[in-house]
């Protein structure tokens, strides 16, 4: 099933993630121009870059919601292309490994409770409702939000909506974890959870890929940073 | 602060999703409902067609549409229709193929929906089988003329056209907030839509559950964004007057798109008198 081309040219950690040379245009607007960086497991990378270079668009190619127009991306060395993301049960696998927090939490919560909420995705798995409510308990104490598990997720500020789009789609057990500007409705108290959360994920060996303007993440999360400018290119991975 | 995770996450042993089979409803629900967002998403470089029609004011060509859909509805005599019908293939084809993405599903769905409707009444020999492909056709031309004003105006032109027919600054606004009512609606139902795909990993036993559940949650946010938009119109100063500037458009354009139409409803009179009921 995967293949294993990416370790060997990484030693340290299998890549979870490559991408190379890939293009992508939403119509006639470019949003990606040849873009190449990888992503290896214990690592957490920051993407950064102006408005508008194409941060959220990479992620979204991550999680296969578009897919590359030019070039080739790979998650845990699965191509991911419109053949691929055709078949139902790639998909599923691919949205099990990749979880993806969205920028806006308010499109991310459709349930009526925040405990139906982070229950969704193992549900959706077909585990056992013993099993489904130890995921549950376990996230919202991961993410510090046990006391709004009976709270309608419409209704909740802004940073406490982004803690339950976390938890909500850590239940699923994913590989490898994107966030789009994760800590921007966040306080101080919320970014020290959240960030503690991913420092301990990353060092279980998973991977974090996250957009963000703010050094502070980056440095409190020690993380790789991928640097895009304007003209939609890869400027620099250090 | 170092923190433990629990060992089903820091193992994150593999998954094999069971066999689903994707509920029709629900993809084909929100597609319809994400379908503005679409549409503007799709809208990009004008198709050859609407750089044609640029110059014709939007108040002619919503005449136009309201003209043409009369008669395709009113047409006893298929041949009529059947012109029409090819016509709006031709405008279809020459669209670029994402507007054409856009439209021609929306178009063929609504004919489906119609033709199913009176199908049961032809079967059980109630109605004529032919009135089915007629339901179908018809639909289809309606539905694939509207959208393709929809596309080829934007209803930033229309707001416009309407302030300069001096319809009331407060019925153009309604209309105005009711249009990007629409629009949000349509982009909200598409973010959900996704979100639900990402999360939906398994078998989904709860199908029309969470199809329904997306539905409301729509209409909550979209509810909740047009308080808020109101609130900062408000901030902004809007006391209930003009939004839209006055449109421009070419008075000779807007004489010939008249002529035009004339010659449709000529040719639909033409049609009923001379051929008859076919
Ligand atoms: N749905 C869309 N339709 C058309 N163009 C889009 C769409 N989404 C993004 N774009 C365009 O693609 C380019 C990249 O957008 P993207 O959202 O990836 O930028 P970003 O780096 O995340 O910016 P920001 O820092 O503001 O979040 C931008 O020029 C944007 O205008
Ligand atoms: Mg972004």
């Amino acid at each position: 099933m995967g293949s294993l081309d990416a370790a060997a040219q990484v030693p340290s950690s299998p890549a979870v993630l490559e991408m190379d040379d890939v293009s992508f245009a939403y119509g006639e607007r470019p949003a990606l121009d040849g873009v190449s960086f990888a992503v290896r497991r214990g690592e957490a990378v920051a993407l950064v870059g102006p408005n508008g270079c194409g941060k959220s668009t990479v992620l979204r190619l991550c999680v296969g919601l578009d897919v590359p127009d030019a070039g080739t991306l790979r998650v845990a060395g699965e191509r991911v292309d419109a053949q691929s993301m055709a078949d139902a049960g790639f998909a599923k696998r691919l949205r099990q490994r990749v979880g993806f927090v969205f920028q806006d939490s308010d499109v991310q919560l459709f349930c009526p409770t925040v405990r139906d909420e982070v229950a969704f995705g193992p549900r959706q798995m077909g585990l056992s409702e013993d099993e489904v409510a130890q995921r549950t308990n376990d996230c919202l104490a991961l993410l510090g939000i046990e006391e709004l598990a009976d709270r309608a997720p419409y209704q909740l500020s802004g940073g406490e909506k982004k803690r339950v789009s976390v938890a909500c789609v850590v239940s699923l057990a994913p590989d490898l974890l994107l966030l789009d500007e994760p800590t921007n409705a966040l306080d101080e108290d919320g970014e020290r959870r959240v960030v503690a959360f991913l420092r301990a994920y990353v060092a279980a060996g998973h991977a974090v890929l996250m957009t963000t303007h703010h050094r502070d993440l980056v440095e409190a999360l020690g993380a790789r940073v991928v640097r895009m400018d304007a003209q939609h290119h890869v400027v620099a991975a250090d | 602060m170092s923190q433990e995770l629990p060992t089903w996450l820091a193992e994150s042993p593999a998954y094999e999703p069971p066999r689903d089979r994707d509920g029709f409803v629900r993809t084909n629900l929100l597609r319809l409902a994400a379908l503005p967002a679409r549409m503007a998403q799709a809208a990009g470089k004008p198709a050859f067609l609407d750089r044609l029609l640029q110059p014709v004011p939007a108040l002619v060509r919503f005449a136009g549409l309201i003209v043409s859909v009369v008669c395709v509805s009113a047409a006893t005599n298929m041949a009529f229709v059947w012109v029409v019908f090819a016509a709006v293939l031709v405008s279809l084809a020459l669209r670029p193929l994402p507007q054409l993405r856009a439209t021609a599903p929306v178009a063929a769905l609504a004919a489906l929906i119609a033709g199913l409707v009176v199908l049961p009444g032809a079967l059980m020999g109630m109605a004529p089988p032919s009135l089915v492909v007629r339901m179908a056709v018809k639909t289809f031309c309606t539905v694939g003329l509207t959208l393709g004003l929809a596309q080829g105006v934007p209803w930033s032109r229309m707001a416009s056209a309407l302030t300069g027919a001096h319809v009331p600054a407060a019925v153009v606004f309604v209309a105005d907030a009711a249009m990007r009512g629409i629009f949000v609606l349509g982009r909200v139902a598409q973010h959900l839509n996704e979100s639900l795909a990402l999360r939906s990993v398994g078998h989904n036993q709860h199908k029309s559950g969470s199809a329904g559940a997306i539905m409301g949650m729509t209409f909550v946010r979209a509810s909740i964004f047009a308080g808020e938009q109101a609130e900062a119109m408000a901030c902004r100063g809007y006391d209930g007057t003009s939004t839209a500037a006055p449109e421009r458009a070419s008075r000779v354009a807007g004489v010939l798109y008249a002529l035009a139409i004339i010659c449709v409803v000529a040719l639909f009179v033409w049609f009923e008198r001379a051929m008859g009921v076919g």
